[in-house]
């Protein structure tokens, strides 16, 4: 946790907060990390896609019916889920053919780092042992509004947020919205973030120094509201 | 017809790594038996030089690294888990080659040697690092990267039901990748939960029966 400052919210809480972005009739896909958190307090009416090829998926089930097979359920990331009214399921070309078309609302990546400008470092490149890419590429690309959600700081204290991005940069395209478990940013045409909302119990000022990034606000930062 | 392991051995006999895809992701959809039956053929046939097509490191593909097969491994997803130790061995071995390729380029690639189609130009953005060595190009104010097709010598698939003229039909997410990878490659065998005893209804049939090769139960 970055130096000196108390412990930010939960990811179940930046789930949560996640979740207040989204709104009935819009399609999101939450993706694997952090973000898959939002899957039990999205509104009805919000459609989640997961890039397997559901969409419509959620809550979560504590095990599947016991039909496994019944059109009810599926699993996403191998957890039970429950399928809403009106879901349906295309195969995998399709599910990304369908992102790549601009189908897709909102798109929500977690990210190891995020540089000045809102852009995402979210594989650790082919260094490490060749690494993972899955579909953040096309999500990050072709969502229309891209919201980041991280933890502000790595274990070891060291701010993700910085300036310029050790590990590859995914791609140039910025977030809309950056949430992380001390605050929510969002980038500007400057290299600077401005901090909207700050986590209870956090000083902005502190996360502003502690953040390798130039962080600015014009209004005092308004606490996260979940 | 021969039983599913002779037909998996003759798909492989080449005189080149054979390119096998194997459907299913992350747990949904996974040819668990067939992947038990193609790690004893090539373990079992030491000639043999597989280039494995799988979404990812998944935990039920990592046996086949353990067979000493496997030369290559196209994936969007190549990193191990406490769940995947073979593939982590192999993955550090001097003589594993890895092509990282992002998900929904995957899926299109394999669409189009499903489908007939050829080098085929994908949006990107400029100097992407999953772009190297291709070529990139203009059309209006967009950039676009050539890529190529993505064609299997053997495909390892699952399904929920297949009819007797192996018409076969996915249920939840178990589809995925299965009905094109099934189309992709010179061989399919597609592993069942249910073989049904009457035909699919025409428009029921995701995955059309003249793409199978041959039909196995699931299970043990």
């Amino acid at each position: 946790m970055g130096i000196n400052l108390p412990e930010g919210i939960s990811p179940e809480l930046m789930g949560v907060r996640v979740a207040r972005e989204l709104t009935p009739g819009q399609t999101a896909n939450l993706g694997v990390g952090i973000g898959f958190h939002a899957v039990d307090f999205v509104a009805s009416g919000v459609v989640l896609h997961a890039e397997h090829g559901v969409f419509g998926y959620g809550p979560l089930v504590d095990n599947l019916d016991d039909e496994p097979e019944a059109e009810v359920s599926c699993t996403v990331f191998r957890q039970p889920v429950r399928l809403a009214p009106g879901a349906f399921i295309v195969d995998i070309a399709t599910s990304f053919g369908l992102l790549r078309a601009g189908r897709i609302e909102v798109g929500v990546v977690g990210a190891y780092e995020l540089d000045a400008r809102g852009r995402v470092a979210s594989w650790k490149g082919n260094d490490h042992l060749f690494g993972g890419i899955g579909g953040a590429v096309e999500v990050i690309r072709f969502s229309k509004r891209l919201i980041v959600v991280m933890h502000h700081f790595r274990p070891d204290g060291k701010s993700r947020i910085v300036s310029q991005t050790r590990l590859p940069l995914t791609s140039s395209r910025a977030a809309d919205l950056i949430i992380t478990d001390c605050g929510v940013l969002r980038p500007t045409m400057t290299d600077r973030l401005e901090l909207l909302e700050i986590a209870p119990g956090i000083d902005p000022v502190e996360l502003r120094d502690s953040t390798d990034a130039d962080v600015y606000w014009m209004t005092e930062p308004s606490v996260m509201g979940y | 017809m021969p039983d599913a392991d002779v037909v998996i051995q003759n798909a492989l006999l080449l005189d080149r790594p054979a390119v096998v895809m194997i459907g299913g992701w992350s747990g949904c959809g996974i040819p668990t038996k067939l992947i038990r039956i193609l790690a004893k053929v090539v373990t079992d046939h030491p000639g043999t030089r597989l280039e494995v097509v799988h979404v990812g490191a998944d935990r039920e593909i990592d046996s086949l690294f353990a067979t000493g097969r496997v030369t290559r491994f196209i994936t969007s997803f190549a990193l191990g888990s406490e769940n995947t130790r073979h593939f982590t061995a192999w993955s550090r071995s001097l003589s594993a080659a890895v092509d990282l390729v992002t998900q929904g380029t995957l899926a299109e690639r394999i669409r189009a040697a499903a489908f007939g189609i050829g080098p085929f130009y994908l949006e990107t953005e400029q100097s992407s690092p999953f772009d190297s060595g291709k070529e990139v190009r203009q059309f209006g104010n967009k950039l676009f990267v050539l890529e190529s097709p993505l064609k299997g010598d053997l495909s390892l698939i699952s399904a929920s039901a297949a009819d007797e003229y192996n018409n076969l039909h996915y249920y939840g997410s178990s589809m995925n990748f299965n009905p094109l990878m099934a189309a992709a490659s010179a061989v399919t065998v597609a592993e069942v939960r249910r073989r049904l005893t009457s035909p699919l209804p025409p428009s029921g049939v995701h995955t059309p029966g003249i793409v199978i090769s041959k039909v196995v139960a699931s299970g043990h």
